[in-house]
């Protein structure tokens, strides 16, 4: 790992959490660039999720390091790995229930434009916010739902504008928690296209039990069991390796 | 309606003194004046409160530090401009140090903090001697043109609108703005709100200074409608009473802190003209609120217009 890092990805270096006893992750070394899907499988109590907080800044790592685009951030907050280009979406959807759906998009497009410590102007003047609000909508299929409010949605539609506000900051590499989680077989169908389109022109880290969508989408692939990374590879290879398939997919699969 | 209310209430307002006195009832014009001044340090309470989702539970702190600093210049000779310069200053100082404490915790320690901080400010002031200890500080009223001063009732009364008004104004376009949509975002979902590059908490900060500024502002010209400034105003009771006056008309509602404020001190004072025991009919009014209308007496009047609602653009 000592070697030259690379401008543009987002590596874990030895990264450990400790929670009391509890080893949640050990000694992770991840690499997630380019473009494409890097998918992390693992039985449920892997450690999936708490290496996503560890990524994106919500919790600090016992010891190892997060380095974003060569920088190490592992002591960056949240909102400053954003400003680095680093996004995540929510495996329970993290949304504003109580505003309409453009409402929420204009909020997370306002991140990206300038600052927000303007304390005079209404906001719902700023024309620009909301158009690029409703195209943001567009491009995860919510147009039509613009102004209803997000507590309306339905369960796949809440998926969606998780999925926008995470667009909405324009990053480099989004984490994505289980975001077909819940969802119907044609909002599953509808995801994995969408997740499709947002790695073609960035990196994605997916989380994800649903083994056909990872399967489809990913070019890389890691198991996570115990905190550990016991493999990674290509899907195929993955897909084969004895190791894996005793520890996860064997289990899994049959069911 | 809704566009008009504003308006309406203004033109209420300005009319009031002469309503009064038409009724024979001039005595009421200085009650008036102290409902709009607590009015808008209870509206500056629901900014941080309702708007921000933090619960101070220290407001009186901002309050009477306005209160006790206007009375200490106008005690060295300083005019109203100065005390209402230095008075709403040193409260956003005092809350920009108190807030900066509190907000490194949340939740139930953030309000026994802002509680602990508020009573340190309460302890020093009757300990004080400087500041006249229990009795507190008198003041004479400050002036403001020609013959005329605060202490003229009609006088204070216009001086206390126009505060008001101002005031609310501001809290409008804070809340409207893109800071106000930071600062309600972080209050209905923190952590999505920091996900989305947003650092919560120096939005927070900056929102409890200017509620805190506010409340100075209040502070200041509640030293001259009284005359003089006492360690009351600086009392966990006072904070709990703008806490009751912004639950009463409604958290995070508009209005809430004049619904709120004209309800609690109308029945205070009418209800003290009644009866030696009103503290216990306030209590059941306020209960009654709190069950058959949770929201506040705010959310009475959408229970029977319901239910538009709000549409971007």
């Amino acid at each position: 790992m000592a070697g030259i890092q690379s401008q543009s990805a987002l590596v874990a270096e030895n990264l450990c959490k400790n929670f009391g006893a509890l080893a949640a992750t050990q000694n992770v070394n991840l690499r997630v660039e380019g473009k494409g899907v890097h998918a992390l499988i693992g039985p449920n109590g892997a450690g999936k999720t708490t290496l996503v907080n560890l990524l994106s800044g919500a919790l600090p790592p016992s010891s190892g390091r997060v380095l974003l685009s060569g920088q190490d951030v592992s002591r960056v907050d949240m909102p400053g790995r954003v400003a680095r280009g680093l996004s995540r979406t929510y495996q329970i959807t993290s949304i504003y229930p109580e505003w309409t759906v453009w409402r929420n998009l204009a909020l997370s497009v306002q991140g990206r434009s300038g600052t927000s410590m303007r304390f005079w102007q209404p906001v719902t003047g700023e024309r620009a916010l909301y158009r690029q609000a409703a195209e943001i909508a567009e491009e995860v299929g919510l147009t039509s739902r613009l102004n209803a409010p997000a507590s309306d949605l339905s369960h796949g539609e809440r998926k969606q504008l998780d999925v926008a506000l995470a667009l909405a900051s324009n990053p480099k590499f989004l984490l994505m928690d289980e975001p077909m989680a819940g969802l119907g077989h044609e909002e599953s169908v509808r995801m994995v296209d969408l997740i499709r389109r947002i790695a073609g022109i960035r990196a994605v880290l997916l989380i994800e039990h649903d083994m056909d969508a990872v399967f489809s989408l990913a070019n890389e692939v890691s198991v996570l069991v115990y905190g550990q990374i016991i493999a990674s590879g290509t899907p195929e290879a993955i897909k084969n390796d004895p190791e894996v398939q005793r520890a996860y997919l064997g289990d899994d699969h049959a069911a | 309606m809704k566009r008009l209310l504003p308006f309406l209430l203004l033109a209420l307002g300005l009319a009031l003194p002469f309503i009064l006195t038409a009724m024979g009832q001039e005595y009421y014009i200085s009650f008036a004046s102290r409902v709009l001044v607590v009015a808008l340090a209870a509206s500056a309470l629901n900014l941080i409160l309702g708007y921000g989702g933090l619960v101070s539970f220290g407001h009186a702190a901002y309050f009477g530090a306005g209160a006790y600093t206007a009375a200490l210049l106008a005690g060295k000779g300083a005019g109203l401009p100065a005390q209402l310069l230095v008075g709403t200053g040193v409260a956003a100082l005092l809350a920009f140090v108190f807030g900066w404490a509190a907000l490194r915790t949340r939740g139930v320690y953030f309000i026994m903090i802002t509680l602990a901080l508020a009573q340190m400010l309460y302890y020093l002031a009757v300990s004080s001697d400087s500041l006249g200890g229990e009795d507190g500080l008198r003041i004479s009223r400050a002036a403001l043109w020609g013959d005329l001063t605060l202490g003229d009732d009609r006088a204070m009364y216009y001086t206390a609108l126009t505060a008001l008004t101002l005031g609310l104004f501001v809290i409008w376009r804070v809340v409207h703005s893109r800071f106000g949509e930071v600062v309600q975002a972080a209050r209905d979902n923190e952590t999505r709100t920091a996900a989305l590059g947003y650092p919560v908490r120096r939005y927070q900060l900056v929102n409890f200074v200017i509620g805190g500024a506010l409340a100075g502002l209040a502070g200041v010209l509640m030293t001259q409608i009284s005359g003089f400034t006492n360690p009351s105003l600086l009392s966990w009771q006072q904070s709990g009473q703008f806490m009751m006056m912004v639950i009463l008309g409604g958290v995070g509602t508009f209005w809430a802190g004049l619904l709120g404020t004209a309800v609690l001190l109308g029945l205070e004072e009418y209800l003290g003209e009644v009866t030696e025991r009103w503290p216990l009919f306030v209590g059941l009014i306020l209960l009654g609120v709190m069950l058959f209308a949770p929201k506040g007496l705010g959310s009475l009047g959408t229970l029977f217009g319901r239910k538009k609602k709000e549409v971007v653009e």
